[in-house]
Parts: structure tokens; C-alpha cells; sequence
């Protein structure tokens, strides 16, 4: 009987919900497409607070005006909950197989679809999920039970994070800076499309400071020059007095030197920039018969690496060591003439004056020695909002691994 | 040298899990047969527990970097699930496929034996690492299975006989596999902020794992007042659990998400 209904004939349904949330995305593209499809631009204060009431209001609106009317029934029930989810995972999909950078592809650039993000198809998805989402909360908000609550921390919260998050993002700042060791302090930054701003804090690079695991020591294949990873060959740390196996070959360290240079065929002990991890190793085969003693080290800028050969098809290498951590010891200024030390550590950003100061990155080139920093400056007026968002979901989700799916016979 | 310790902890668990698995349908112990299976598996859990215990210590990092290190967790947590549903709700057929699924992650791990290195990239070194992965392997394992049971729902439909036990047991480790998926969902954008500078930046990875979320979000409505055909429903759940392997393990085979920090690392 369902079959043979027809569109649009009470009582709606799927089939109805999935035609209004096709048009909806359908709109969304003619916009892109009719906009030359460069994206929208989320507004910053005050015009996307302008926008967040606007929408309030509209939801507002039609909850006490349609209140009794069937389309407050229907586009607040569950089929067009599942098509409004789905519209945002068709666009999501798209995201996910299509590559978001440039394109060829006539097809691809006239829609958008290489910058879903800021697609004008997901604003109209958006849009229309706060509105199904907001009236979905109004329309159950009536009792305050324990079930209710739980339904209002998921789909509040949900709300909150979309409509900030979205909104919030014409807000968010995103800057990198380039400091240089003991250089005046640096007020510029710059951003993802390298257009340079002047900041009214200022950053002044005392010390980068990067600590490095051992070396890594493993079997490299002469053909291929890459490393061999077997069940019997492992890369292994190196650690002092210790033996270590590759293959059917015993290797045992006869000397480390945490740092050093290469001097006509041999290693002496070096702090300073060009230096190298270097381990002396005899290298004893299967029979224990000692194969030879040789010094074999990692590369460095200055510097190509050693090998050691031990057969025509392998080579004993150094891997380079790996960042352990790495910090900067910075004096902040400001504007106001606020002075203060920080240290900044991947993983542990730095506030100071509405910005969040984090490590990103150093000169990887020159490792160990790097003078260059490289921060990122952050500014999320409405990050506070979003975690209000984030923690209420966090406590629905919670709630709903106790509770589980109760019968409701 | 920790692997070699691995394939005694490994070689035991899989013979505890494998014993556990057949026990449960043993005939002529029917009294006993319970309680001996579920001793068993929980042996089997103790001892590859004990043996990440070790590795954490040995590699002074947690064990959760590579794709190798992340199967040893699942191999524990699927006969866990599979212990507690047993008890609950008396499926014999899915105590003995999570000890199953386990069985294979262990004897995947015990072929191809990691490389265990201590190394570990200062973006990892956070206190959200490891509630995020593990808090996701849990949901995935949960996920994972609830989706098999659609998968033997359908297979039953076709059959043209429906258990509407099976369905019941789906939704619930739905419900379960979905706050867990939430759960870690909101860590690892609660970790980024503190890490990256923005809690949300379409990473393949984060773009995948947000497409998991509403295909399982989707099944959850679909199923909300059980008024939907079964069909559409285990067609559903089937679906959520190809995004969810596409999420977990095709990410690091896509070409376009080559630049992922979370390709898992070698």
C-alpha cells in the first residue's frame, strides 16, 4: 500500500523527506555554481552573531506559529531527521573520495567539490540541520524527565557544536611565525594563504631546544638502499653495552659517540653543528667468526652517511634519531607593554593575551642545531561555546552507554 | 628481545581461546561447560594483557602506535565483549565468533611479528593518546560485532526465518559501540586543539571517522521506534560496518590521505 501512495500524499514519509533534503542540497549547489564557486566566507563578529540569531529566531518562529499544523508534525519527525543526516554524509562522502585541492576536472571545480568545507551546499545542509535539529529539541522539551534530559544533552549539545563551530569559524584565527634565535622580537605572522599580518603581541626566541631518541640501527639492502624489515631483522635502538642481532649476524658496539665528526676515515667526539650519532661495531657471522670493526654513522647536513658492508646483498646502517621533544624558550611582549617567559612544547600551547601559542615545527634540515622555531598563533573567541557543545554530548553519550536502549513495550 | 616473549603470550591465548570457543558446545558437560569456557577466555584476556603490560614498560611508551600494537588491544577486548554479551544475553554462536576474531588478530600478529620500536613522535606523547585509541578500538571492536550480527541477520532473512533476539542484541551493542565512537570522537578533536592548533581540520582520517559516526547515527534513528523493516535496518548496519573498515584500515591505502597524521607508522 506504501508502494503505490505517490509523493506527497499524507502521511509523509521517507520518500517525502528525502525529496526536501535532495532540494535542499540541490539549492545549495545551484548557489556554488551560480556564485563562480569560490566558496563561502563565514562572517566574523558581529555579522555571524547576526546570523546564529536569525536562525534562532526562524526556528523560534516556527514553533509557535506552526505549532499545530502538519508540517511542524512532519519536519519534526524521524524521516526527515534521517534524510537531513544523510544530505550531510552524501557531502561528507564527497569530501572523503574527492581529493579538496586543485583540480582538473571541469566537473569537480564548477560544483565546488574540491572545497566541500566552504561549500555553499553544506551552509544549506547546515542550515536546514539546525533548523530540523532546533525545532526536534523545542518539539521534545516538555517534561523534565531523566530520559529527556538525556536527549537534550545529545541533540543541545549537537546544536551547539554545529551552529558554533560553523559560525565561530569567521572568528578563528590561524597564524604561523617563524622565529629566529636571539633576533628582536617578531610581530609578524602569517597565514595559510601567506598573506602577512601584524600582531599586537610579539615573540622573542631565547632557545630551541630539541632533545632526540638514540639512533636506530638496522639492515639496509645494497640493490634497494632501503631498510630490510624481516621477522629476523628488526631495527633495533641503540642503547650502550649491548648486543644486537640482525639476520645470522652478531653485532656488538665497540664504541658510542652520541655526537661526532668524520675525520679521514675515522670519528672523533664533536658538539656542533654537522655532527652525527657514530658507532664503532664488530660484526661477528653466524659462526662467530669476526667479519670486521668498522664505524658506521647517520647523516647529517654536512655530512653523508657510513655504512658498514657485510655482504654483497646487505649493509649494517644508522637510522636518523627521531625528535624526542622540542621547546622554545620565548619572551612575550604586548601591546600594553605586558612582558612574560613561556615555554612553548608540542602538546602544551602557551595562552597570552587571547592568542594560544604552539610548537609546530623547527628546521628539520639542521635538526639538533636548528635556530629557526616555528610557532602557530591561534585566536577562537568562540572555542568556549563549542566546548560547552562538546561537554554536554560528552555526558549524553555517557548516559546513553548506562541507560543503553530500554524496551518501551 | 620482547617479540620473542610475544609468541609464548600469544601461542597460549590462542590455545585458551580456541579450547574456550569449543567448549561452549561440548555436549555432555552441559553443566559445567559455562563456567569452564568463560574461565578459559578469561585466562586467554589475562594473559596477552599481561603481556602488553610488559611491552608498555619495555618500550616506556604506550603500545599503541602501529597498526600491529593496536591488534594485540582488539585481541583483548573482542573476547571481553564476547564474555559479557555471553552472560547476558546466552549467544553461543557470538561467544565463539568474538573468540574467533580474536583467535585470527592473534595468529595475523603472531605471522607478522612487529617491529616494536621505542620511538614515538612528540605529537603522540599527550595523556590523550592513549584514552583516544583505545576508547576507539573499543567502539570499533563493539561496532564490528554488532554489524556481523546484521550480517547473519540478513543471511537468516534470506532464509526467510528472522530472529528478532539477534536484531535486539544489534541495537544494543549499536547503542554501546556508539557512545564509545562518540566518546572518541571528541578526545581526539579535544586532543587536536591542545596539539594542532583547531580541533576540527577534515584530516582523511577525521573526514572518515565523522562519515562512520553518522552511518551508525543514521541506523540508531532508523531503528529509533522499530518500525523500519528489518531488512532496511541489517542493509544499514552492513553498510556502517564497510565505512567502519574503510575508516580503520583503508585510510592507509587511499593515495589521497597519504598526508595523514594518522597513517599508522612503521
Amino acid at each position: 500500500m506504501k508502494n503505490n501512495k505517490g509523493i506527497f500524499k499524507k502521511p509523509y514519509l521517507y520518500k517525502e523527506a528525502f525529496v526536501l533534503t535532495a532540494f535542499i542540497l540541490l539549492l545549495g549547489f545551484c548557489v556554488e555554481i551560480i556564485t563562480g564557486s569560490k566558496g563561502v566566507v563565514i562572517p566574523s563578529l558581529p555579522q555571524n552573531i547576526h546570523i546564529l540569531l536569525g536562525i534562532i529566531v526562524i526556528i523560534i518562529f516556527t514553533r509557535i506559529i506552526l505549532f499545530r499544523s502538519y508540517f511542524f508534525k512532519w519536519i519534526t519527525s524521524v524521516p526527515v531527521s534521517v534524510s537531513a543526516i544523510t544530505g550531510m554524509g552524501v557531502l561528507v562522502l564527497i569530501m572523503a573520495l574527492v581529493p579538496q585541492t586543485e583540480s582538473t576536472s571541469s566537473f569537480v571545480n564548477v560544483l565546488g567539490l574540491n572545497h566541500m568545507s566552504s561549500n555553499w551546499a553544506m551552509i544549506s545542509i547546515g542550515f536546514f540541520l539546525l533548523y530540523n535539529l532546533g525545532l526536534v529539541i523545542l518539539r521534545r522539551v516538555s517534561k523534565l524527565t531523566v530520559k529527556n534530559a538525556i536527549f537534550l544533552l545529545n541533540h543541545l549539545g549537537l546544536w551547539i557544536i554545529i551552529a558554533a563551530g560553523t559560525l565561530g569559524s569567521g572568528d578563528l584565527v590561524r597564524l604561523k611565525m617563524y622565529v629566529l634565535e636571539n633576533e628582536t622580537p617578531e610581530w609578524r605572522a602569517i597565514d595559510k594563504n601567506e598573506k602577512v599580518y601584524e600582531l599586537p603581541i610579539a615573540v622573542k626566541l631565547i632557545d630551541f631546544h630539541i632533545e632526540e631518541f638514540n639512533p636506530e640501527i638496522a639492515l639496509i639492502d645494497n640493490n634497494t638502499g632501503k631498510v630490510v624489515f624481516d621477522d629476523d631483522s628488526k631495527v633495533q635502538m641503540i642503547e650502550e653495552n649491548q648486543e644486537y642481532f640482525l639476520k645470522d649476524f652478531k653485532i656488538v658496539i665497540e664504541k658510542y659517540y652520541n655526537s661526532a665528526m668524520r675525520v679521514e676515515g675515522n670519528y672523533v667526539q664533536f658538539h656542533g653543528e654537522g655532527s652525527v650519532p657514530a658507532i664503532l661495531i664488530s660484526v661477528y657471522n653466524k659462526s662467530n667468526v669476526k667479519i670486521g670493526t668498522e664505524w658506521i654513522s647517520s647523516a647529517s647536513n654536512m655530512m653523508s652517511p657510513q655504512l658498514m658492508a657485510i655482504t654483497d646483498e646487505y649493509s649494517i646502517g644508522l637510522l636518523q634519531p627521531t625528535p624526542k621533544e622540542y621547546s622554545s624558550d620565548v619572551v612575550l611582549f604586548s601591546a600594553d607593554g605586558t612582558k612574560t617567559n613561556a615555554k612553548i612544547e608540542v602538546n602544551k600551547p602557551f595562552r597570552f593575551k587571547g592568542w594560544k601559542i604552539y610548537q609546530v615545527s623547527y628546521d628539520e634540515k639542521r635538526g639538533k642545531w636548528s635556530e629557526l622555531s616555528v610557532l602557530e598563533l591561534v585566536r577562537d573567541p568562540w572555542i568556549g561555546v563549542v566546548y560547552i557543545g562538546i561537554f554536554m554530548v560528552l555526558i549524553g553519550s555517557v548516559c546513553l552507554f548506562w541507560i543503553g536502549k530500554k524496551e518501551t513495550k | 628481545m620482547i617479540w620473542e616473549f610475544f609468541t609464548y603470550f600469544g601461542l597460549s591465548s590462542l590455545f585458551l581461546w580456541t579450547i574456550s570457543a569449543v567448549v561452549v558446545y561440548i555436549p555432555f558437560i552441559k553443566k559445567s561447560r559455562n563456567k569452564i569456557s568463560i574461565i578459559l577466555a578469561s585466562l586467554g584476556v589475562l594473559s596477552l594483557s599481561v603481556f602488553i603490560c610488559i611491552l608498555w614498560i619495555q618500550l616506556e611508551r604506550p603500545p599503541l602506535r602501529t597498526l600491529g600494537e593496536t591488534r594485540l588491544w582488539y585481541s583483548v577486548f573482542l573476547p571481553i565483549i564476547g564474555v559479557f554479551s555471553y552472560i547476558k544475553w546466552k549467544y553461543k554462536w557470538f561467544f565463539s565468533y568474538s573468540l574467533g576474531l580474536s583467535v585470527l588478530f592473534l595468529i595475523i600478529n603472531i605471522l607478522h611479528p612487529e617491529n616494536f620500536s621505542k620511538t614515538l613522535m612528540p605529537a603522540l606523547q599527550s595523556p590523550w593518546f592513549v584514552p583516544h585509541v583505545v576508547v576507539y578500538i573499543f567502539a570499533y571492536a563493539l561496532l564490528a560485532a554488532s554489524s556481523l550480527i546484521g550480517l547473519k541477520g540478513l543471511f537468516q532473512l534470506y532464509k526467510k526465518k528472522i530472529e528478532v533476539q539477534s536484531l535486539k542484541l544489534a541495537d544494543n551493542l549499536v547503542y554501546l559501540g556508539f557512545s564509545f565512537l562518540t566518546a572518541g570522537l571528541i578526545f581526539g578533536a579535544l586532543w587536536a586543539k591542545e596539539a594542532w592548533g583547531h580541533y576540527w581540520t577534515w584530516d582523511p582520517k577525521e573526514t572518515w571517522a565523522f562519515l562512520t559516526w553518522i552511518i551508525y547515527l543514521i541506523y540508531i534513528h532508523i531503528s529509533y521506534n522499530n518500525k523500519q523493516k528489518p531488512k532496511t535496518q541489517l542493509i544499514i548496519l552492513s553498510l556502517a560496518f564497510v565505512v567502519l573498515l574503510v575508516c580503520w584500515l583503508g585510510i592507509n591505502y587511499l593515495p589521497s590521505a597519504q598526508n595523514s597524521v594518522h597513517i599508522y607508522s612503521n
